[in-house]
């Protein structure tokens, strides 16, 4: 049986994820050293080659600083009190039916595990704490030779592949966070889109951290080869507890000649209660590499989760005419701290990148947008746009926007606006005048507002984030 | 990729020593001797900006030759002023020729009390509240305010004031530390330009701090123009306050120095003040040009404008980094910045960081940023209509500098910035 953890708090009970689901674990110790990176890579029945790799990003991840340049307080991470591997025992019956108390999960979730008909268009891999419990779709995908795997199971079986694009994008040195998942990442996705192939389902994956104190460190891992295309959807919950749980997460992207990537997330973790107990710091580096000529990288993120977010999905424009699109909409209430934006480095020649950036602050929380746009001397005729808007509920709350324009090439063009202001009293007053109530006009408002981002979502998550995003806002209005 | 390496660099011991003799050479009284020591503790204390700094991480400190300058001699009154062309549009002249200034009283205000101006010696003596600047926990500034080398203290006590400071630098190897404090009192309006030259012989390296008082409903307009030579470095940071509907309008022109490193300040501290920060920037050889601003806005009802242009040409590098600041409760502000850069060749770069900090809720801030060539279709109308190539882009420059120009309230100002532009395209490649 799963159950809501017993609380008056009114937000954690709006929280309508936070539940826990009393499973039998199979749990690593407590701790960080080589031996529990052995103990990982052997659970996982992982090649020597993969271990080895582990080790060395252990052994860079001990020389580097932690990053503090982010626009969030919080007491020191206590790296040795976290648990690095916990996986549910039973994951499957024999039959090869998902777990029934896991299935619950997923189902209470609105994940849907099973390949319904009315849900054909999504395949779905599950990741539970620490492992993959369940992929969806598997055969449908395999005919177009499609790989849609565990990052595990890629590590398995298609060795090749993962060890030629593992790191490419984000090596495991890059930075703290990065060097830390590359080292002790248990699970997470692999797709592989072949030469010619339009996925014709959505991909997805659920993270779903469960245990406690244990962190979670994915691994994605997205290919596409040339003329390719994949939409890939991301989503996350997290059960409500008291204390911070940490989130370091890895995802790399390849596009390769007139490949396309369209990643999605919608990003619901836990995000602590109204006076900032509990709730998870999500510190994620997420990159992708426009490899090909006219290759094209798509991010859309909604934000409204976690408590503190430190989150730059990237594009790397290496290929000519290849384009990047960063989309994002980051909500924050009561004492959440986001920092994140986008980086759009631009080497190629006639490459061209959009960033459209909506923060919401409210509460007492911190909104940061932080982006880098980098034209390099070989990208002629290179463009930018950018976009940052905020819109700041309340008077304790703070909205920030720091974006960095570097520009190496002559004939480049960037251009970045920004403004930050109150939610408009005159659009509340014409909304009001009108009997609709409060609330709902403050609604009707940041849907407006956030518009341009949130058509850029597949549809049937499109309206998941609106109504989370509505929910997110009846308690911070008045 | 091009990066900068982070640089470690040593900087000469500015010690008590040191302080001890450039007082005894000034002959300044206790006061002053106290004032310039709680300084240095602090400049001391302070560590040196971290390569990595984002303030720093476009200008690495080797840029400025520390190493290769001795302390100047503090400047004391002279017997000479060079008359200069310039001087005919102003009341008061002061002249600061390396070790030697001379004020020249034209309009005969001072004699009539509508101004003061003192050696700043002299008004830290005194203790004129006005004249002791605020301790900023900035590096440089308490390098300047523990060693400043030249110093005046203005006052504006009624009326307007037209005030020409003219600075000349001729000795190399020289680190010369000017120092201005400024109140114009409630009421006044002073109108200042700065014009910093100094020739191309040899090392020199300038660390300035400026501050502005501006009461209420007093006005400021300051143009500052630097013309540095081409072997000439300078780091110097403004502050200015501005009182309740008080108004302060800037201009910054930076042309010559072979590496620049200015801050302009501005805190809108008082219910319906207002500032304009203007900037124009026009780098070209291997000059580089780093500029920060912050638009403060520190009180309720108080607005901010900022426009800075500049291009970059041969394998010049500029940089503009600016900040709006509105602090909590300070509503019903309205502030907006805008930076626009032209690349005119490859090989120069231009940087762009705009950002807002904004801890207030009804409010409306905005900025933008642009960076690019001059626009082909532009140079096509103009080519088409039988202009040269050479020609057409002359006048786009100027056109986009113009609008940056006209802040500038001075005739013989924007004059002379617009000839500084079309000297600077005469060296296009």
């Amino acid at each position: 049986m799963t159950q809501i953890l017993p609380t008056d708090n009114k937000l954690v009970q709006d929280y309508k994820f936070g539940f826990v689901t009393p499973i039998d674990a199979d749990a690593a110790p407590k701790g960080l050293n080589e031996d529990i990176i052995r103990l990982i890579s052997s659970k996982k029945g992982e090649p020597d080659w993969m271990l080895a790799w582990r080790l060395e990003a252990f052994r860079h991840w001990q020389t580097l600083r932690e990053p503090h340049w982010a626009r969030a307080t919080y007491p020191p991470i206590d790296y040795q009190d976290i648990c690095y591997y916990s996986a549910p025992r039973q994951r499957a019956s024999a039959t090869g039916e998902m777990d029934p108390e896991l299935a619950k999960t997923f189902e209470r979730l609105g994940v849907p595990m099973h390949e319904r008909a009315q849900l054909a268009g999504v395949a779905v891999d599950a990741v539970f704490d620490s492992v993959s419990v369940a992929t969806t779709h598997r055969e449908v995908l395999k005919k177009q030779g499609i790989i849609f795997c565990s990052m595990s199971e890629a590590i398995r079986e298609h060795p090749e592949l993962v060890r030629q694009y593992l790191g490419s994008v984000v090596p495991p040195g890059d930075n703290f966070y990065a060097a830390l998942n590359s080292a002790v990442f248990t699970d997470g996705s692999f797709c592989f889109i072949p030469r010619g192939v339009r996925c014709p389902l959505e991909l997805s994956t659920y993270f779903r951290i469960n245990a406690i104190r244990t962190g979670q460190f994915e691994r994605t891992l997205i290919v596409a080869e040339p003329e390719s295309y994949v939409s890939y959807i991301e989503g996350c919950t997290a059960p409500a507890r008291d204390e911070n749980q940490l989130h370091a997460a890895v995802v790399e992207l390849v596009a390769l000649d007139d490949a396309q990537i369209k990643y999605s997330t919608v990003q619901n973790w836990y995000a602590g209660d109204a006076q900032g107990n509990g709730g998870i710091y999500n510190f994620v580096t997420k990159r992708g590499h426009c490899r090909g000529r006219r290759s094209r990288i798509s991010w859309t993120q909604v934000e409204v989760g976690a408590a503190i977010t430190w989150k730059y999905p990237s594009v790397i424009l290496e290929g000519e005419e290849s384009v990047g699109e960063f989309y994002s909409v980051a909500f924050t209430n009561n004492r959440m701290q986001a920092d994140t934006g986008t980086k759009m480095i631009h080497r190629g020649a006639r490459t061209r990148s959009t960033i459209v950036a909506k923060g919401i602050s409210s509460g007492e929380s911190s909104n940061t947008y932080r982006g880098i746009v980098r034209v390099l001397p070989r990208a002629t005729g290179a463009r930018n746009h950018t976009q940052c808007d905020s819109m700041l509920i309340g008077p304790q709350c703070s909205a920030n926007t720091f974006p960095v324009i570097e520009s190496f090439n002559a004939s480049a063009i960037t251009e970045h606006e920004a403004t930050t202001s109150r939610i408009s009293e005159e659009q509340l007053f014409y909304l009001r005048s009108r009997g609709i109530d409060e609330e709902t006009a403050t609604a009707l408002i940041v849907h407006g507002f956030c518009k341009e981002v949130l058509k850029e979502l597949p549809l049937e998550f499109a309206v998941e984030a609106v109504k989370l995003l509505e929910l997110k806002l009846e308690h911070s209005v008045g | 990729m091009v990066t900068i390496a982070p640089t470690e660099i040593e900087l000469p011991d500015y010690d008590a020593q040191l302080l001890a003799k450039l007082s005894a050479v000034a002959g300044e009284p206790a006061a002053v001797r106290a004032q310039r020591a709680a300084a240095l503790a602090l400049y001391r204390d302070l560590p040196l900006p971290p390569a990595r700094d984002e303030e720093w991480r476009h200008s690495p400190l080797s840029l400025f030759p520390f190493a290769g300058v001795q302390l100047a001699s503090p400047a004391q009154l002279g017997a000479v002023f060079n008359a200069d062309p310039w001087d005919d549009d102003f009341d008061v002249v002061i002249e600061v020729h390396d070790d030697s200034f001379a004020i020249r009283d034209q309009a005969s205000l001072l004699k009539r009390g509508a101004l003061e101006i003192l050696p700043l010696a002299d008004a830290l003596a005194r203790q004129l509240p006005s004249a002791v600047a605020p301790t900023y926990r900035r590096k440089f500034v308490a390098l300047n305010q523990a060693f400043w080398t030249a110093g005046f203290f203005v006052r504006v006590i009624s009326g307007q004031c037209r005030l020409l400071l003219r600075w000349q630098f001729t000795k190399t190897g020289r680190l010369q530390l000017p120092r201005i404090a400024v109140a114009v009192e409630s009421g006044a309006q002073l109108n200042l330009v700065e014009r910093w030259r100094s020739t191309n012989d040899g090392p020199m390296l300038v660390i300035g701090a400026h501050e502005f008082r501006v009461a209420p409903d007093a006005r400021l307009e300051r143009v500052a123009l630097h013309e540095w030579g081409v072997t000439t470095a300078c780091i110097a940071e403004d502050a200015a306050v501005v009182g309740e509907r008080g108004r302060a309008d800037w201009v910054t022109a930076v042309l010559g120095g072979q590496a620049v490193k200015l801050v302009a300040g501005c805190d809108v501290a008082g219910r319906g003040a207002d500032a304009h920060l203007s900037g124009l920037y026009f780098a070209d050889g291997a000059q580089h040009v780093d500029q920060r601003t912050v638009q403060l806005h520190s009180s309720p009802d108080t607005t901010s404008h900022l426009l800075y242009k500049g291009a970059v040409q041969d394998r010049s590098h500029a940089i503009y980094q600016g900040l709006i600041n509105a602090r909590r409760g300070a509503v019903r502000v309205d502030a907006f910045q805008m930076n626009r850069n032209l690349v005119l060749n490859q090989g120069a770069r231009a940087d762009s960081l705009p950002g807002l900090e904004i801890d207030a809720d009804d409010l409306k801030c905005s900025h933008g940023s642009a960076t690019g060539n001059l626009d082909p279709e532009q140079l096509f109308y103009l080519r088409a209509r039988g202009i040269a190539e050479d020609e057409a882009r002359r006048l786009l420059v100027a056109a986009f500098f113009e609008e940056v120009i006209g802040k500038a309230s001075q005739a013989r100002v924007q004059e002379h910035l617009r000839e500084a532009v079309r000297q600077k395209m005469e060296h296009a490649p």
